[in-house]
């Protein structure tokens, strides 16, 4: 009972990583708290907490901050999602729409595209690749599900090779990129970037799959029954 | 000093203004001042009524350079105009998709076209514009856009976005505010911040290729700054480094004050001091000077938010190009001033002019400084031999002494033809540009423009500058106007349709611009300065103080010089934009022959083109050939065979030996040609025509006519082919003759066919003739054979022949090889060999119609004794009238070794002793004619029917149809006389062996039957073709429709609507074929999955679906979808071809916009092999093409056949096949990736199934018992799982535990359902089986192990479970294709022993065996279904191949031994078996004639046949024969293995 109950358990936590990396914003995050400028036609600096979560097909740009003192405004809108292969179009229409200048400043760093600087194009591929694995993962996984309930070895391979693609997103996800690194200095700070809990996860699960793999695999070698 | 928070001004010119927040930012379109005249009112360049671009530009503008400005003005005041026109301005960038718009070289152009060739272009693009809105209607005609922002906000040195000032940023908390210097990255040599960073971080720096050298060099040479186009020339490159040294000094300052304050804020301060500076600097210092004094700009009133700071397309592409006149050849460097008074003049470093003969007044040259900017620089820090320097003060030194070239019409060299240029040509004449360009904006004409800003039109040319043209002030002004007028009047030009940039350069006057430029430039800044909300001296937006601003007022150029470089008041005068004052004037008026030329000119050339070009395709085409090399198909040659019968490709192979030999492109043998027979031959040449065909003429035979793609091929072969004859011996003749003379000359295949057609026919209408007699009743088959030639005789007779015919046959002779094809034997059989010697009598090598005549009469007259002496003269080798014992086994040996059997020595020794005994020879060695005669005793009978059969191929279908069914009929008669000896007598007719004869006892011929229309008779067979195919025609069609739609679509969408896209314009076509084959391929791989989903197939083939959907032809469709495949990639291939040929043809720039996702260093050109090798889609596209070939060859018949193995092991790289194709998409280069929409839905069903079929195979079962069979046959009977439904005729795939639990092979189930075991049949033939015999082998087995286990996957089903849906059901079965039939015999009888009920009233089982030896496992079953049929349901026909028909001569005798042997021993020489042997192939079409006959009643045959693929092909034809006509059709299914 609990076996049954631990291994449905598992299986439905390892497609929900599957598709929580799939769509998750969280792979790549940064997040600072700075004086920035605001607004246009506005001279005073807000207090704000400016972050950048990165996905394998978006970037999600937030700003919280205080209301700005003087006139007590709230931000209304303080989000842009970005890095589609519109990247430039959709900057172009915050720019009309007027967001903030924080995120209107980190979202260009996506629309630069030439030479050496190409970010957005980086995370882009990255992300497209890496997404492309984790699509591959999830049939993957439910084929290793079927064949565990038909045929252990198949199923360990399977496991295995669910582990292995999940690696190899996460690998592709890392190593897919070029130019210098992304660093924004914003306000009084340098954002820069680092792994989020949807990469981590992803290579968590993914390691787990294949070591769990190896061990039904040898145990099914070993002990036939 | 600002100690409140500040709004400082952006960087892309966004929210400037609060109604337009769009105003003046960057990439937004220039503002239109003046009507457009666009040729179409929407885009297309105006100006097409105006005279060519080079010819005004060498018309008005050409000149000597040398001549100093009337003012004195400096050349730093040149070049600080250029930045200026950075800061506002950037519409150079060409559009997406380009748009090309090259200006003609007139012919004999001195400079581009000194050889006079003519057609030659100088490339230009079109500019970028708005595509959103603009360009499509008349009322918002094109607009170009404004890369940066036209406001005077910094953009020139950080930038027009925040990133790119970011990057520029040294953001450091120790030295806060500055940007990164080259110190800062630890260059050596750079000191002291004197130099801002390299680009080594990889920005976007504008870097086409350097013209000096004319190649591409890496981006990171330059220094960054934020002016992408900075490093154009050293010069402008000064001023950048100008600005990078102010930002930094104001920034230390700042700091120094402001200890408190953050790095961004210090920035952000010394960035607004800068700007500010800046914009005085040229508004009120460089402006007037660079204008006139008169063209002051208009006191400031403060920021008017009405005013559109908007850069004009008149000042873009004519006013503020100006400047370019003032453009000096070179620029002085120089050091301070000395204590003397006097100062350095610095050399360069490049080679020496040859015009300048030792006088060294060397300035830095102009055109060969562009792009290579950074080197000067570089000199004063870098360079071994030279003490260091300040390049950027030596610069701005010599600058400010040297007085830059003077404001008139001529244009120096530098620009006039010497501008750089993309690298298919290196350097171009910027005039033509500035021209062009003003056209491409749709530019008015020059009156137009000058009314439009409140001027008087020019009514003549003279009236735009007397000023000029009147020679006081200017020399060369009355020859200038000579010339215009002369030209003006010779092409009816005029004023009017003069082009701004002409008209309005030659307004210049000492003062500067003239009026219309003047009015354009001096509006533009106006508004510029106007329309700033962040304008310093706009006290509203709180950037500055009263005070700030007045300080601001304060600064010149001059004291920030001062602050940033260690020059001082006696160094440089203070208005460094007039060289007047300086303390150190320029020593000469520069002119471009002072300097070294500009490259690639040289001087002694006789004709030099001044410029360099590039092919892009340079570098690529190893690799494009070799790429595809691979994939090319080689033909050799076609032969041509026949009017109608078309060409064929073949490989002519020549020797080995005398002979030549003719083989298909597959490798098979067609024909060989003996040399032997020949002396010399004739070799006819095509002379005229397309000069490709050739034709050996052999003599006797027909002539091998080879055509070839190219003359030099055949030219080629044919220089082979009597290089061979020679070497052979053969003479050889060569004749040259016209196209229509050898097509008449030359004997076809066909021909020839045709002759020998006529030649048999003739042949036995004479043999009929020379005497059949009527013969009694109980010979019914040879009254046949009689009565056929008799009416044939009736109706042919030689005679009936023109003579020119009659003479061709008598002359007819038949060659060795068509006598064997004629016998349907090898050549180089031993029966062959003796019978042709026999015929042969004149012993020529061939056999002319007498000779064949008078053997078809000894066969034709029936006189047995005849025959058998014929027989007896063949083996009497020693020709000595006796045929000695020996010599009797010898004939029979060699009868039996013709048809590969194999008799036991005893057993022939038996044989030959009964025989001879009762001969009544026994004792005797040898034998006379007459023992012989006597041996064959009372069988003589048979020999007596005894015929030559003669193949089928010999008489193809012709036009000679009538004749043809005469004579078919007439060999019919003769096979179908299957009737044993005893039941001629009438005897013992109701033995069960006997049952055979009784459905096909041989019947009148029914002529009434067939229609003779031949067209009826093809309606016939279309009629019943399509009944029987209708199911399978309707998804062929449905198939091929789809898939022509899913191509056409792609096809359509990129050949129409994206006809104006790029990339469809450089490849054309080729875009068209390649996605559309894209698309198909996609489709046909993703759905040919589904033909794989076998265990779908089996459980739908049982449900009513079936009624609908040929479900048994899964795998032939999977073929034909693979072929689909295979068609579709290979077009891609090709079509890929074609399309990298363009794409590597093109600018590495222009790629970028053909491919969105495709990127790549602005020094890096790609090569053909970078895209096919270097990118994801160019190498899985090669991965691809490789896996797919080697699929395709070993999935190719010959392979499955003989590498079976392979074929399965390379099969399965279909996974592969898929992920590269994913993978091949994602490369997003032409469009979305779009294969999963195909694939997905397959691809679920086929796991799933594959799911199925794991989940079933690894079911281990235990083998009960295993049997060595003879033949290699082995049989295995193992459990039937529980749940193993079966129908008889299915199939398993089973593994053993052995042998690889992986490796499953296909077998039939021969045990039937009723049985409680599962047995299979198994032949060793290959590897696989061989094993599984040893290891199965039940001598060897361990008793305590038992055998290992099989995995059995199944069942699988086939077309065969359908036979009891017929009332009549022929079962033929073929080599180990009998085991369905075993399965489903067994399965019958049990039926019919139950008594079932079922609708079939009738089985044939036919087996058709090659020896006789795989009979032997099988001899059980049949003998078991024979006695368990008590209904006499089945009927069992054994035939044995290698032997011919009956009564033939070979078989005859072979025919006797067997009855002899049966006598003797009681059952078959051959099978052992009770049945009746047939010797031969069955011949389907008239057994299932004789079928019609006997089951009158019935309207559907249902023909199930099993066995390798030429067996049931016959089947299939004549089941197609018999649908041709009226009667009952017969449905076949077969399965091949
Ligand atoms: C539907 C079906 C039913 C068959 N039933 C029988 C049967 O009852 N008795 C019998 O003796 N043979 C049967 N065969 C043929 C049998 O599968 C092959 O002879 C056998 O697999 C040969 O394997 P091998 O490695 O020893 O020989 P190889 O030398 O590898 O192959 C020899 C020939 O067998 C064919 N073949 C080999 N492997 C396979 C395979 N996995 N699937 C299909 N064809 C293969 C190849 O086309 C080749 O021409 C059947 C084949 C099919 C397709
Ligand atoms: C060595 C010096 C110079 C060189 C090599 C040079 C070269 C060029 C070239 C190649 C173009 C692009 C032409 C086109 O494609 O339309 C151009 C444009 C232009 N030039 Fe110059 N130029 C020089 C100096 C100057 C100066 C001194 C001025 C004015 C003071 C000037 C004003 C302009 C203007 C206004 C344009 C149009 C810019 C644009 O469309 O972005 N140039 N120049
Ligand atoms: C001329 C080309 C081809 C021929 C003659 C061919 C023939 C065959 C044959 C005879 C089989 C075995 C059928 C059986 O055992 O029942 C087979 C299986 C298969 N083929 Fe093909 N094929 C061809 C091309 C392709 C292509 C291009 C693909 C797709 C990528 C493909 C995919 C498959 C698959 C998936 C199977 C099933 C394999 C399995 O069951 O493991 N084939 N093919």
């Amino acid at each position: 009972r609990l076996y049954f109950a631990l291994k449905v358990f598992f299986s439905i936590f390892v497609l929900a990583v599957i598709m929580l990396g799939n769509f998750g914003m969280e792979w790549e995050v940064s997040e600072v708290e700075t004086g920035v400028q605001y607004k246009a036609f506005h001279n005073e600096e807000i207090h704000a907490t400016i972050g950048v979560k990165i996905g394998l097909r978006a970037a999600n740009i937030t700003l919280k901050g205080t209301a700005l003192g003087r006139y007590n405004q709230t931000p209304p809108n303080n989000r842009l999602c970005t890095l589609s292969g519109l990247v430039n179009r959709e900057f172009r229409e915050a720019q009309f729409k007027g967001l903030p200048y924080p995120i209107l400043w980190i979202a260009e760093y996506f629309t630069l595209d030439g030479e050496n600087i190409r970010w957005g194009r980086s995370y882009r591929l990255s992300g497209f690749y890496a997404h492309i694995m984790l699509w591959t993962a999830f049939p993957l996984w439910i084929l290793t599900n079927i064949l565990f309930c038909m045929f252990i070895r198949y199923g360990a391979y399977f496991m295995m090779l669910t582990g292995g693609v999940m690696l190899l997103g996460n690998i592709l996800f890392a190593g897919l990129r070029f130019g210098p690194e992304l660093k924004i200095p914003i306000g009084t700070t340098i954002m820069t970037f680092h792994y989020g809990w949807c990469f981590w996860l992803t290579l968590a699960v993914g390691l787990i799959c294949v070591i769990l793999g190896a061990i039904i695999l040898f145990i099914d070698l070993r002990l036939p029954d | 000093e600002t100690d409140y928070e500040v709004e400082y001004a952006g960087y892309d010119g966004w929210y400037n203004n609060r109604a337009h927040p769009e105003w003046g930012i960057a990439d937004s379109p220039l503002t239109r001042r003046l009507p457009s005249h666009y040729q179409d009112g929407t885009y297309e360049p105006s100006g097409w009524d105006r005279p060519n671009p080079r010819t005004l530009s060498e018309l008005t503008m050409k000149g000597v350079t040398g001549m100093g400005s009337f003012r004195n003005r400096s050349a730093l005041l040149t070049f600080f105009g250029q930045q200026v026109v950075e800061e506002v301005l950037d519409a150079q960038r060409p559009g997406c998709p380009r748009e090309y718009f090259n200006i003609q070289i007139p012919k004999g152009d001195p400079e581009y076209d000194p050889d006079s060739r003519g057609g030659r272009e100088i490339p230009l693009l079109r500019s970028r514009y708005d595509m959103r809105i603009t360009g499509f209607s008349p009322n918002f005609p094109r607009q170009q856009l404004n890369e940066i922002t036209a406001f005077l906000d910094g953009g020139l040195m950080y930038g027009v976005t925040k990133a790119w000032a970011d990057a520029l940023r040294l953001l450091s908390s120790d030295r806060r505010g500055r940007l990164a210097s080259c110190t800062d990255q630890g260059v050596p040599g750079c000191v002291n911040d004197m130099y801002p960073a390299y680009n080594t971080i990889g920005l976007p720096m504008a870097n086409p290729p350097p013209p000096r050298e004319h190649y591409l060099k890496s981006s990171r040479r330059f220094f960054k700054l934020g002016n992408p186009r900075g490093n154009e020339n050293a010069f402008l490159l000064t001023f950048g480094v100008f600005w990078f040294r102010w930002h930094n000094y104001l920034a230390d300052q700042i700091a120094a004050k402001n200890l408190d304050w953050s790095d961004e804020r210090v920035f952000n301060e010394a960035r607004k001091w800068v700007i500010a500076t800046h914009q005085k600097i040229v508004l009120y210092d460089w402006l007037p000077d660079f204008l006139g004094e008169n063209r002051r700009p208009a006191d400031y009133k403060g920021y008017s938010s009405a005013v559109h700071p908007g850069v004009t397309h008149v000042f873009q592409s004519a006013a503020m190009r100006w400047g370019h006149t003032i453009v000096p050849p070179g620029v002085y460097r120089r050091s301070r001033v000395k204590p003397d008074g006097t100062c350095d003049w610095r050399n360069t470093t490049y080679y020496t002019s040859p015009h300048t003969s030792g006088q060294y007044f060397h300035g830095v040259r102009t055109c060969n400084s562009y792009w290579n900017s950074v080197e000067p620089h570089e000199e004063g820090f870098k360079a071994e031999d030279v003490a260091p320097f300040d390049g950027m003060a030596e610069f701005l030194l010599g600058m400010s002494s040297q007085v830059t070239e003077r404001e008139d019409n001529i244009i120096t060299e530098d620009l006039r033809g010497r501008v750089f240029g993309p690298l298919e040509f290196s350097r171009r004449d910027l005039m033509a540009i500035n021209i062009q360009r003003g056209r491409d904006h749709g530019l008015p004409d020059y009156n137009t423009a000058r009314v439009e800003y409140g001027l008087p039109p020019r009514k003549t040319f003279y009236d735009v500058n007397p000023w000029l043209f009147n020679g006081t002030y200017v020399e060369h002004g009355p020859e200038l106007l000579a010339n215009i007028t002369a030209f003006a009047t010779a092409n009816n030009w005029t004023t009017d349709k003069c082009d701004i940039w002409v008209c309005g350069l030659l307004e210049t006057t000492e003062a500067g611009p003239g009026e219309l430029f003047g009015a354009v430039i001096k509006d533009q800044f106006e508004r510029i300065r106007d329309g700033d909300r962040f304008w310093y001296e706009n006290d509203k937006n709180g950037l500055f103080t009263k005070g700030e601003i007045e300080q601001i007022n304060n600064i010149t150029l001059f004291d920030i010089i001062k602050s940033i470089s260690n020059i001082t008041d006696a160094d440089m005068q203070s208005n460094p934009f007039i060289a007047t004052d300086s303390p150190c004037f320029q020593p000469k008026q520069l002119s471009q022959f002072d300097m070294e030329p500009c490259t690639p000119d040289t001087v002694d050339k006789t004709v030099d083109f001044k410029r360099e070009t590039f092919d892009y395709f340079t570098g690529s085409e190893a690799s494009y050939i070799l790429t595809f090399m691979a994939l090319a198909v080689f033909i050799i040659a076609t032969e041509y065979v026949g009017k109608k019968e078309g060409e064929r490709s073949v490989q002519v192979k020549l020797g080995t030996g005398k002979e030549i030999k003719v083989l298909n492109d597959r490798g098979k043998l067609l024909r060989t040609i003996d040399l032997r027979n020949h002396n010399q031959l004739v070799l006819y040449v095509e002379a005229d025509k397309h000069r490709t065909l050739m034709a050996i003429h052999v003599p006797k035979e027909y002539d091998l006519i080879l055509n070839f793609d190219y003359t030099e091929d055949r030219d080629n072969a044919l220089m082979q082919v009597e290089d061979f004859l020679g070497a052979v011996e053969v003479g050889r003749r060569r004749q040259e003759m016209k196209s229509s003379d050898l097509m008449k000359a030359i004997v076809t295949k066909a021909d020839r066919q045709k002759q020998l057609e006529k030649f048999f026919r003739i042949i036995f209408a004479q043999a009929g003739a020379s005497g059949f007699k009527e013969q009694n009743g109980d010979d019914v088959h040879s009254g046949y054979f009689n009565k056929a030639f008799k009416e044939e005789k009736a109706r042919e007779d030689i005679s009936t022949y023109n003579s020119k015919d009659a003479k061709d046959v008598l002359t007819c002779e038949l060659t060795r090889a068509e006598f064997a094809e004629s016998l349907s034997m090898k050549p180089d059989s031993l029966f062959v060999e003796q019978m042709f010697n026999l015929v042969d009598k004149d012993g020529s090598g061939y056999i002319n119609f007498r000779e064949f005549l008078d053997v078809i009469v000894i066969f034709a007259k029936g006189n047995p004794d005849e025959k058998a002496k014929l027989m007896f003269d063949m083996y009497d080798v020693d020709g000595d009238g006796k045929l000695s014992r020996e010599e009797f086994k010898t004939m029979l040996k060699s009868m039996m070794d013709m048809v590969n059997t194999e008799v036991e020595q005893s057993q022939l020794d038996m044989l030959v002793d009964s025989m001879m005994e009762q001969g009544g020879v026994r004792d005797r060695e040898q034998m006379t004619q007459q023992d012989f005669i006597n041996i064959l005793g009372e069988h003589k009978q048979a020999l007596s029917n005894a015929a030559l059969n003669l193949g089928a191929n010999v008489l193809t279908p012709g036009e000679a149809t009538r004749h043809q069914t005469v004579l078919n009929r007439a060999r019919k008669t003769i096979i179908r006389a299957y009737q044993p000896p005893e039941e001629r007598n009438g005897a013992a007719s109701n033995r069960p062996s006997q049952r055979v004869g009784q459905g096909l006892k041989v019947d009148t011929l029914k002529d009434k039957k067939y229609t003779t229309n031949p067209v009826m008779k093809n309606f016939n067979a279309l009629k019943r073709y399509i009944q029987n195919y209708r199911l399978h025609i309707f998804w062929l069609t449905l198939y091929t429709l789809v898939t022509i739609g899913i191509f056409a679509e792609r096809a359509y969408y990129y050949s129409v609507e994206r006809e104006h896209a790029g990339l469809r314009r450089i490849a054309g076509y080729g875009v068209t074929v390649t996605r559309g084959a894209a698309s198909g391929m996609m489709w046909a791989f993703s759905i040919i999955l589904v033909t794989m989903c076998r265990n779908t197939i089996t459980h739908m083939r049982e449900t009513f679906l079936h009624l609908y959907i040929p479900f048994d032809s899964a795998i032939t469709l999977h073929k034909i979808i693979a072929m689909t495949g295979l068609f579709f990639t290979v077009m891609h291939c090709i079509g890929h071809a074609i399309n990298f040929y363009h794409i590597s043809t093109q600018t590495a720039d222009d790629l970028t916009c053909l491919f969105r996702d495709y990127f790549h260093y602005s020094n890096e050109l790609p090569k053909f092999h970078y895209w096919c090798f270097a990118t994801t889609t160019g190498m899985t596209g090669v991965l691809l093409v490789l896996v797919i070939a080697i699929m395709y060859v070993f999935a190719t018949q010959y392979a499955r056949r003989y590498v079976f193995k392979a074929f399965w092991l390379t099969h399965n790289l279909y996974p592969i096949l898929y992920i590269l194709t994913i993978v091949h998409g994602s490369g997003n280069l032409v469009q979305e990736p779009f294969f999963y929409y195909f694939f997905l839905g397959p691809v679920i069903l086929f796991t799933l199934d594959k799911l199925v079929s794991i989940s079933r195979k690894k079911v281990e079962i235990p083998v009960v018992k295993a049997e060595h069979l003879p033949s290699n046959v082995t049989m295995l009977k193992f459990k039937r799982p529980t749940n193993f439904d079966y129908k008889s005729g299915q199939w398993v795939r089973i593994a053993s535990a052995a042998l690889g639990d992986n490796e499953y092979h296909p077998f039939t189930l021969t045990s039937a359902p009723h049985e409680d075991t599962l047995s299979l049949h198994i032949r060793s033939v290959g590897p696989w089986t061989n094993n599984l015999r040893k290891v199965y082998d039940p001598a060897k087995i361990q008793p305590d192990f038992g055998y290992p286990k099989v995995f059995v996957d199944g069942p699988y089903g086939e077309g065969h479970q359908d036979w009891y849906k017929f009332p009549v059901a022929i079962l033929i079965g073929g080599g180990i294709g009998v085991t369905p039939f075993a399965a489903i015999l067994k399965d019958i009888v049990q039926k019919s022993a139950q008594g079932a009920k079922f609708n079939c009233k009738k089985v044939y089982f036919l087996w058709v065996t090659r020896t006789q030896k795989q009979f032997e496992w099988l001899t059980d079953i049949i003998r078991e279904v024979e006695e368990k049929d008590k209904n006499d349901l089945v009927s069992v026909h054994i035939f044995i191949t290698q032997f011919y028909q009956k009564f033939d001569l070979r078989t005859t005798m072979l025919y006797i031994c067997e009855r002899h042997f049966q006598r003797i021993s009681g059952r078959s020489l051959f099978t052992g078996l009770n049945s009746i042997t047939h010797f031969g192939r069955p011949n389907f079409e008239s057994f299932f004639d004789t079928l019609q006959d006997e089951h009158p009643e019935v309207s559907t045959f249902g023909v199930f046949s099993c066995g390798p693929p030429p067996m049931t092909y016959t089947a299939d034809k004549a089941c197609g024969a018999m649908n041709r006509v009226d009667g009952a059709s017969f449905i076949h299914h077969f399965e091949n293995f």
